[in-house]
């Protein structure tokens, strides 16, 4: 993929179906760790966590993929993130196929990257550019560009932490399969054209 | 424990959908002010000093506007969670509104309220200035990501500011101070603001939240139970209450077409209706609560 060089709408496609995986990649997450399955003192802390993140990105998948729908998924994004942090060193690397990030990565992006100016308005910090967490030049190929590997990375980083919790619950290789399918589409959205 | 389908669980149902109307209005208010504030939905820009002579409130609505379109944007996202029995994310949303509410609340009061009520009005000239520097200074720290510091930052100023002045042969102005924002002084303006904004933070945007606790503090284990019902109307009761004030602050903002009283009226009247609104449906439902814990007694 060359992100840079694809023009504002094909940009917003790739966002779209990033997007969309995520609410499938939701529904197996509540199949395989159903609201109803006991929580007890031995339940590790990850596990609820990625509930967490379950529930953001059931509401990414609700956004719009425009200027005001970026603005509430960079906070539902930031919110991921911050519980991803926790989750990512419970992952095995085994698992974290296609996401080359160290432990510190989601954390520092949700604290320092562009992610919190969405999340602390102002009046001067609203005045800037949407790429800048602003309402002005909605129409800035660059913000799409951040949103896809926001989106992306999110996209890969659930998947994993989704395929361990998969395995340490035994649920079976019908998700096993699931799950599969879905990474390869996720691929392909990386790879192919919009 | 008693059986959810016995306790007068309705009124508790009855206090969320009503609350869920209830700032599915204000979020209705809070645009039609964004609108009247811009000209034919856009902002108006500034492109000379003749500009702000000829209407000198063009930079006070541009901020109340942009801070609007803001909150009104995440109180939407506010009532998408809420139809989705998602509270963390009805949490985090609801965040970015309070910092919105209370910065229109802040820059208002102190340019229409406090200067006529308070007994020194060079005190609100002030807070505003600081308050204007302060958001200057930390976007364009963080915008730079600390590459111009604050020293710098105010040196720069400082002598563009002198040189300026030199030139046309005024005097060169007081050295600023810059002072940093701190997040949850935006939400301060607003009654129990600096409360609400910790414990969202806390509990959901964070990672401190007790993951095993009720959902209200940032727990996972249930969604869908009577006691989450309450905590949904409970969070939007409280949204609801700080977007009315966020409304009726914003409609002393003059806009062109003469109008302004129309909308001070008609944002109080909302402020006022909601609250008795609110207190209703709230009081039905605390009973039903304090009934429940009365059959957990016995």
């Amino acid at each position: 993929m060359n992100a840079a060089a694809e023009g504002v709408a094909q940009k917003r496609i790739r966002c779209g179906k990033f997007r969309d995986l995520l609410r499938e990649f939701a529904h197996v997450h509540v199949r395989i760790d159903t609201q109803d399955r006991a929580i007890n003192a031995d339940t590790p802390d990850w596990m609820l966590r990625l509930r967490k993140v379950r529930l953001h990105v059931s509401a990414i998948s609700e956004c719009d993929v425009d200027g005001d729908g970026m603005h509430s998924m960079a906070t539902e994004i930031r919110a991921s993130y911050r519980q991803m942090h926790a989750v990512w060193p419970c992952v095995p690397a085994a698992h974290r196929i296609m996401v080359e990030i160290d432990c510190g990565w989601w954390d520092d992006e949700a604290r320092n990257g562009m992610l919190a100016r969405y999340d602390h308005p102002t009046p001067v910090s609203l005045m800037l550019p949407l790429t800048n967490g602003g309402f002005d030049e909605p129409s800035d190929a660059m913000s799409y560009v951040r949103l896809v590997v926001w989106l992306g990375t999110l996209v890969f980083g659930y998947a994993a932490a989704i395929g361990y919790l998969a395995e340490i619950l035994k649920v079976g290789r019908d998700f096993d399969s699931q799950l599969t399918e879905l990474l390869e589409r996720s691929a392909r959205v990386v790879q192919g054209p919009t | 424990m008693p059986n959810a389908a016995r306790l007068n669980a309705p009124d508790v149902a009855r206090y969320r959908v009503g609350v869920a109307s209830l700032l599915t209005q204000s979020i209705q208010m809070t645009g039609e002010l964004e609108w009247r504030f811009s000209v034919d939905g856009e902002l108006r820009e500034v492109s000379s000093q003749s500009d702000l002579e000829a209407d000198p409130a063009i930079p006070l609505r541009a901020e109340c506007a942009l801070l609007l379109r803001k909150a009104r944007l995440h109180s939407d996202a506010v009532l998408r969670a809420n139809a989705a029995n998602n509270l963390h994310s009805l949490a985090v949303q609801m965040r970015p509104v309070l910092e919105c509410a209370g910065q229109v609340v802040f820059i208002l009061d102190n340019h229409f309220v406090a200067p006529r009520l308070k007994t020194d009005p060079e005190q609100a000239v002030r807070a505003l200035g600081d308050r204007i520097n302060a958001d200057y200074f930390d976007t364009i720290i963080r915008a730079t990501k600390g590459k111009v510091g604050h020293d710098e930052l105010l040196a720069t100023i400082s002598e563009s500011e002198r040189a300026a002045a030199e030139s046309v042969g005024m005097r060169a102005p007081e050295r600023r101070r810059g002072r940093s924002l701190k997040q949850a002084d935006k939400a301060a303006s607003l009654k129990g603001g600096e409360g609400w904004y910790a414990h969202l933070s806390n509990c959901f945007c964070h990672e401190e939240g007790n993951l095993r606790g009720p959902t209200w503090r940032g727990g996972v284990k249930s969604m869908n139970t009577w006691q989450d019902e309450f905590y949904f109307a409970g969070f939007m009761d409280y949204l609801v209450e700080q977007v009315n004030t966020m409304n009726a602050y914003a409609a002393l903002c003059p806009a062109a077409g003469g109008d302004g009283q129309k909308w001070i009226a008609a944002t109080l009247e909302r402020l006022n209706e909601g609250r008795e609104i609110a207190a209703g449906l709230r009081n039905a439902a605390v009973s039903a609560f304090v009934d429940v814990n009365a059959q957990t007694a016995d």
